[in-house]
């Protein structure tokens, strides 16, 4: 379980000292998909950095199972970017055990889990490649593996699919979902795209523009396990419309911005 | 072949003091070759010496450098000042400094190769995507991890390409320092020659000191692409908005 209470974060000094979030409450379940939702610059991706421990926080906590977060801790969180941010360099197997062995853990014993996790995401064939020749959604794949192979209790993915084309998005999706139901994993994922995050989330946070607050968090009604066809049911659509709605509050200072 | 006849045509119309032809300098090469072999031995160990102290320094200095905002903020200034200062000016106070043996020369090459080294270990070092670093940090890696198995791999195409312009430079650096100072070298055969009115000598060093040079630049050429291969890694670049790297 992950708690943010009242958590505020200052923007760099040359902003002059305003917050980028300002009191922030959030409770994140045990193996729960949550997605943060807002206006470019509502600090949805600074919050997820919070919760990583990459980013210090000025006021409130943020705990772990009832630890607080004070950094970056080994092995407690999976990062996924919206780049792939592979090691050109490295097959895809090497870039997969990189945490490994930064961790100075045996490579061998995770190599038959690289392998699971490789086929899990469709890259069979593929651990011995470079980079350089996979496409835009392999290469994403491959920064999953990465961040599950050792285990992480929480997967944090900052608009992990916004660089790829609708139709691949769509795929990685159910790709997503696929891991998660396997793993269990808890999943923080941030996203600028609403019905991507109705699709995969049990709960959508919708954030306010700068300072960040929570403007409200909706739960999502859809069954699991979800499927394709649910993106045209009647609720998805109402929901998705409700998401637009809490998210259009803030159009009018959005479009001058 | 078409530019060698073009000089042999040329060389008709021409005093043999001014040029001399493809024939008169081939024949000059053979029967000097001893001569200019102990003198090639000569430059060909102050261009190793130099390029090798200097490009270590080089990437040694600028490893550093990469590493601390600090170090660079104190050394910057310095090494800018430095590099504006032509180079081969500074022969004559480096013989005054250091003798007539090889280390003024070494001196030369070696500052004159250190300056690409010391800018390309730090451009490659440092331009690392910065989501690289924050992946490196999620996991907790220490300086010398993300060293290893970041910045390294990251920068030495960059490094790589900075020896190929240093061995160049290096060659340049030795033959000027020559020019100056010695009494041996290729760089002495060619003032020797010109004091003696023997162009087709000089034609003949000049030759020599070319494929030399070429044959250094082949030579890391192809360390660099057995380099690039075994470690998988990208082509290199240098920095096209550097200038300041005029021996």
């Amino acid at each position: 379980m992950i708690q943010i209470q009242g958590v505020h974060k200052m923007f760099d000094l040359a902003d002059g000292g305003t917050y980028a979030l300002r009191d922030v409450s959030l409770t994140i379940r045990e193996g729960e998909i949550v997605s943060l939702i807002g206006p470019s610059g509502c600090g949805k991706t600074t919050l997820l950095y919070c919760i990583s421990g990459l980013e210090s926080i000025v006021k409130g906590r943020i705990l772990f199972d009832g630890t607080p977060v004070e950094g970056p801790r080994k092995g407690e969180v999976g990062l996924v970017f919206q780049k792939a941010v592979l090691l050109d360099w490295r097959t895809v197997m090497d870039n997969v055990l990189l945490p490994i062995e930064v961790f100075g853990r045996p490579r061998a014993h995770y190599v038959d889990r690289a392998r699971e996790l490789i086929e899990l995401v469709g890259l069979t064939g593929f651990a011995d490649y470079l980079p350089g020749k996979l496409s835009g959604g392999m290469q994403q794949r491959a920064a999953i593996v990465r961040a599950l192979i050792f285990e992480p209790r929480v997967l944090l993915m900052d608009e992990p699919f916004g660089a790829l084309d609708a139709l691949t998005r769509e795929h990685m999706n159910m790709l997503l979902l696929r891991v998660w139901e396997r793993t269990g994993k808890t999943i923080v994922f941030v996203t600028h795209d609403l019905e991507e995050a109705a699709f995969l989330s049990d709960r959508v946070v919708v954030m306010t523009s700068r300072p960040g607050t929570v403007r409200e968090i909706v739960s999502v009604p859809l069954p699991r396990p979800r499927t394709i066809d649910m993106r045209y049911s009647e609720d998805f659509v109402r929901l998705a419309r409700q998401l637009r709605g809490l998210l259009d509050v803030d159009l009018p200072t959005a479009a001058v911005g | 072949m078409a530019a060698l006849v073009t000089w042999h045509l040329a060389s008709l119309t021409t005093s043999p003091l001014i040029l001399p032809g493809p024939i008169p300098v081939a024949t000059q090469l053979v029967r000097s070759g001893s001569l200019i072999m102990t003198n090639l031995w000569v430059t060909l160990t102050e261009i190793v010496l130099g390029f090798v102290g200097g490009s270590l320094i080089g990437i040694i200095t600028g490893t550093a450098i990469a590493h601390s905002r600090r170090l660079d903020g104190i050394l910057r200034p310095y090494i800018a000042t430095s590099q504006a200062v032509p180079k081969a000016a500074l022969a004559p106070l480096f013989v005054l400094w250091l003798g007539f043996g090889l280390g003024p020369k070494v001196t030369i090459a070696a500052l004159i190769s250190f300056f690409p080294l010391l800018e390309n270990t730090i451009v490659g070092l440092r331009r690392v995507d910065p989501d690289a670093l924050k992946l490196f940090a999620s996991l907790g890696a220490r300086p010398w991890q993300v060293f290893l198995k970041l910045r390294l791999p990251h920068g030495l195409p960059y490094i790589l390409t900075g020896l190929k312009v240093g061995v160049v430079f290096a060659t340049v650096g030795a033959v000027i320092a020559e020019f100056v100072t010695a009494n041996k070298g290729l760089g002495a055969l060619i003032m020797q020659a010109q004091g003696n009115f023997d162009t087709r000598l000089m034609f003949a060093v000049i030759i020599v000191l070319t494929v030399m040079g070429v044959i250094l630049y082949e030579l890391l050429q192809l360390i660099e692409r057995w380099a690039l291969r075994t470690f998988n890694l990208g082509e290199g670049h240098i920095d096209p908005t550097r200038t300041e790297w005029n021996p």
